[in-house]
């Protein structure tokens, strides 16, 4: 048997867009193997036809040397194939046993629920992967990373073959992705074959055997990973060679433009959710804050954009305070705001491209006058938007917002609040699940403000962009700033270190 | 052909037309089943509907009533999609109409007003009496996030009790204990040249009222920086709030404004439809609202055409009750409105059969 699962020139064209265009896939038996792509290349429709859930227009699927029809998911797991999908699928209010028996519960000879023949069978598999998994624990109680090992036991506990993880890394902190990986690599070594969804370059170098790249539909090649390098992959996924590097001269920091004074928000507990923070940001700077998910950035932003209201402290723009604004004056005084959940937050998703490209300005000359909507005005202004930021959609201005890919909303975003010109521009996670390309524009787009004069708040947790877009970084941890250090006098490990709560930079 | 029919927006639009096709299909199988001829029940339904018999329109009477009818439909189908554009669901345009019913046929009876005067005074009584009747359900969801079907639906309860009250104690006719005095003639919507244009009809100028509210809608939510506000909020609450809109106060006006539109489809029905409030009835109107928003896609148009479509069925099918040979259920009508409603809230279903359909020929014609 050469190869477990064949997915041989498979074509599948959606109203519009051929999504797959003859593309072909082959996953030796205990190997990682991954499929590697921008927002958009065909990753997910591609595993949802080998899941069952689409129907090729065209081409062949073999599991184990036969050829096989896939009409459903659960013809796809009668075959061994099971799927970690990037949104878990879990019943919070169960324990991870009940979560794991779901569908196939075990009974006593009364009918009732077996759950203790059940958890013995979980704990076996977990000790046997080393996933460390408790089973009478309640998912909501339990971490993200260990609901994703949760996910994982569902395909085990069903003796699935093939394990497809789709951007599983997308919602882990940098400890949790490591483990992940090792746990991967632990589930080859005992029998099974991974097919891995992903845009991060630096994982594939790391678990997968052999990567194969799609872009915009095609199927461009597979490459055995360990004869290529990152560069090349990237060039591949993207079709043009990319700079990893982030270039950018030194920062020239002139007046203060934020100014935030022991800023306090308590919460429902005693503990506060953010704790006497202080920091200032200039003009011509970068400033990060960095932490891991939960430690209170993102109500710390909320707090300077106004979206809550500060238990104490102050907030200065420009030397005027803006702590008592109302969330428009603070736009209006000059606040730009890419908020880190572009569709909760950035988009009306059913406005179209024009209507939310107006979403900060619509009230104001020329968009407006007398309260009535200047349409033409604000066609012309979201096409010469969509022409400068390269926002990509089907039908550009009239393109409902919903139908366009995460890395073009995020444009569309970012084209709203830099076009603005505002004297603070504060980004949170703004390339959170975005490809190498959309990544590599908005980075340049930060630093292009930046050297335009701008004060530049980042709010990230990866720490790659933390060292490599800001100039200087506060570390939050607990609502607490533990230290602020200049970017180009720090590395991972003392910031890693410092996200953790251990040390401050410099108490050895 | 094809092209044009592939496209989601034109899918939408054609949707409703289809409910209505299928409700007639229906229709003909129930006269049917009561062993009558579909054709004779179509031409009793049409005679009753438009007045039209043997292929001709001999007076406007009919005509006039089923304007009448549609008159308060299209006002109450426009309160209720106001709210469904702005993310409201106000379930209690019924209670609201009562509300502004009783506020106009109050100062329809208790003031003697030049005519000039008399009538915007019942008018705009009625659109203030509505909204302030929607505002405690909206203020309950703007400060307290209270559901507003639960709130709105309540409150129609509440409106009946509280127009018998105000009826019984205020404006009570000497003639029925269950009905309110009589509007005075200067406050009346009825105006004598309709009257004898439409041979004899009570249609009024409500009609006028309903399509300059059609177009007040259409521009309100189209064109200004209002209506963009409202449905963003109706969209997206927290990208709204994000962009610094006021969405508590978004929240209130909206429903309050639908509130209005149905204290005016109150006062066309109760100064137009009829000359008085009748204690212990909840108007089956706002219920009716919610179909013809639907089926008119929340559109200002198509609320105009779905009021009067759902006019015609209920003027018409008295004419096809009465003149069939065999005896017909009195649910004929109303099943066929059933179906109709059944079909358009299931649109999605039929936009995804079109589209099989028509990527099955396709690969058909490929071979």
């Amino acid at each position: 048997m050469d190869y477990i699962i064949e997915l041989l020139n498979i074509t599948k064209e959606f109203p519009g867009i051929k999504a797959n265009d003859n593309v072909t896939l082959q996953l030796k038996p205990q190997t990682i193997h991954a499929v590697l792509g921008e927002n958009g290349a065909g990753k997910s429709t591609l595993m949802s036809i080998l899941f069952g859930l689409y129907q090729p227009d065209a081409g062949k699927i073999k599991v184990r040397g036969k050829e096989v029809t896939i009409s459903n998911p659960n013809v796809a797991n009668a075959h061994g194939i099971g799927m970690v999908h990037q949104h878990f699928k879990l019943v919070q209010d169960f324990t991870v046993v009940e979560n794991i028996i779901l569908g196939l519960e075990p009974t006593t000879k009364y009918g009732t629920v077996d759950l203790e023949t059940a958890a013995k069978k979980v704990i076996e598999i977990s000790d046997n992967y080393g996933l460390k998994v408790d089973p009478y624990a309640k998912i909501k109680d339990i971490s993200v990373g260990m609901q994703q090992r949760v996910e994982i036991l569902k395909m085990l506990y069903r003796d699935a073959e093939i394990l497809i993880f789709d951007e599983p890394t997308a919602v882990l902190t940098p400890q949790e992705i490591d483990e992940l990986l090792s746990i991967m690599k632990g589930l080859i070594k005992r029998g099974k074959s991974i097919l891995l969804i992903t845009h991060k370059l630096a994982e594939i170098k790391e678990v997968a055997d052999e990567c194969s790249v799609l872009q915009k539909g095609r199927y461009i090649g597979t490459v055995k990973v360990s004869e290529t390098d990152t560069q090349k992959m990237a060039e591949m996924m993207v079709g043009r060679s990319v700079n990893f590097s982030v270039e950018k001269t030194k920062a020239k920091p002139k007046e203060t433009v934020l100014q935030v004074k022991n800023l306090t928000l308590q919460g429902e507990t005693e503990k506060p959710i953010v704790k006497d923070v202080s920091f200032e940001v200039k003009a011509g700077e970068i400033f990060c804050v960095a932490g891991i998910e939960g430690n209170g950035q993102k109500e710390l932003v909320e707090l300077i954009a106004g979206l809550k209201q500060q238990s104490s402290g102050q907030i200065e723009l420009l030397g005027e305070s803006i702590e008592s604004l109302s969330i428009r004056k603070r736009t209006e005084a000059g606040i730009g705001h890419i908020p880190e959940d572009r569709h909760k937050h950035g988009l009306v998703l059913e406005y179209t491209v024009e209507e939310n490209m107006a979403l900060q300005t619509y009230y104001k000359p020329p968009l407006s006058k007398y309260g009535v909507l200047n349409k033409k005005e604000i066609r012309q202004l979201s096409d010469a938007l969509i022409e400068r930021f390269d926002v990509r959609s089907g039908k550009g201005s009239e393109t409902v917002a919903r139908s366009m890919s995460g890395g073009n909303q995020q444009k569309a975003i970012i084209a709203r609040e830099v076009s603005r010109s505002p004297k603070l521009l504060i980004a949170v996670q703004p390339t959170r699940g975005l490809d190498v390309g959309a990544i590599e524009y908005i980075h340049k787009e930060l630093i292009a403000e930046r050297d335009a004069g701008k004060a530049v708040l980042l709010v990230s947790l990866e720490l790659d962009e933390v060292l490599d877009v800001s100039d200087r970084i506060a570390v939050i941890y607990e609502g607490e700033i533990m230290d602020t250090v200049f970017a180009d006098e720090t590395d991972a490990k003392s910031l890693g270190l410092l996200m953790t709560g251990s040390k401050k930079a410099g108490e050895k | 052909m094809r092209e044009w029919l592939k496209n989601e927006k034109t899918l939408d639009r054609l949707a409703p037309f289809i409910a209505v096709l299928f409700g007639l299909i229906v229709g003909i199988f129930l006269v049917l089943f009561t062993k009558n001829s579909p054709i004779e029940a179509f031409k009793y339904l049409l005679r009753g509907g438009i007045g039209l018999s043997d292929g001709k329109i001999d007076n406007l009477q009919k005509i006039g009533n089923l304007i009448l009818m549609a008159t308060p439909l299209m006002l109450a189908g426009l309160a209720v999609a106001f709210s469904f554009k702005t993310g409201i669901f106000n379930i209690g345009v019924s209670g609201q109409m009562l509300i502004g019913g009783l506020a106009a046929t109050y100062f329809g009876t208790q003031f003697d007003l030049p005519r000039l005067i008399h009538v915007p005074v019942v008018i705009i009584a009625a659109a203030i009496a509505g909204a302030l009747w929607a505002f405690i359900p909206a203020i309950l969801k703007a400060k307290y996030k209270v559901n507003e079907v639960v709130t709105t639906i309540m409150m129609n309860y509440i409106a009946l009790e509280v127009v018998s009250f105000f009826v019984r104690n205020l404006i009570q006719s000497e003639r029925f204990d269950t009905e309110s005095l009589r509007v005075l003639p200067s406050a009346t919507l009825r105006v004598e040249g309709m009257y004898e244009f439409f041979s004899r009809s009570n249609i009024n100028i409500g009609i006028f009222i309903a399509l300059f509210m059609a177009v007040v809608y259409a521009f309100v939510l189209n064109k200004t920086t209002f209506g963009y506000e409202l449905k963003a909020v109706g969209h997206n609450k927290d990208a709204s709030e994000y962009a610094g809109i006021n969405v508590n106060a978004k929240i209130l006006q909206a429903l309050m404004i639908s509130g209005g539109i149905a204290g005016l489809a109150g006062v066309s029905f109760y100064l137009g439809n009829t000359d008085h409030i009748a204690i212990g009835q909840l108007p089956s109107f706002g219920f009716d609202g919610i179909v013809i928003a639907l089926l008119g896609l929340n559109s200002a148009i198509g609320v105009v055409l779905a009021s009067l479509l759902l006019a015609f069925f209920k003027v018409g099918s008295g004419a096809v009750k009465a003149s069939l040979e065999n005896n017909v259920p009195n649910q004929l009508v109303p099943t066929m409105i059933a179906v109709i409603i059944y079909f358009s809230a299931t649109s999605l279903l039929f936009k995804d059969l079109i589209k099989k359909l028509l990527s099955g020929t396709k690969k058909g014609g490929a071979k």
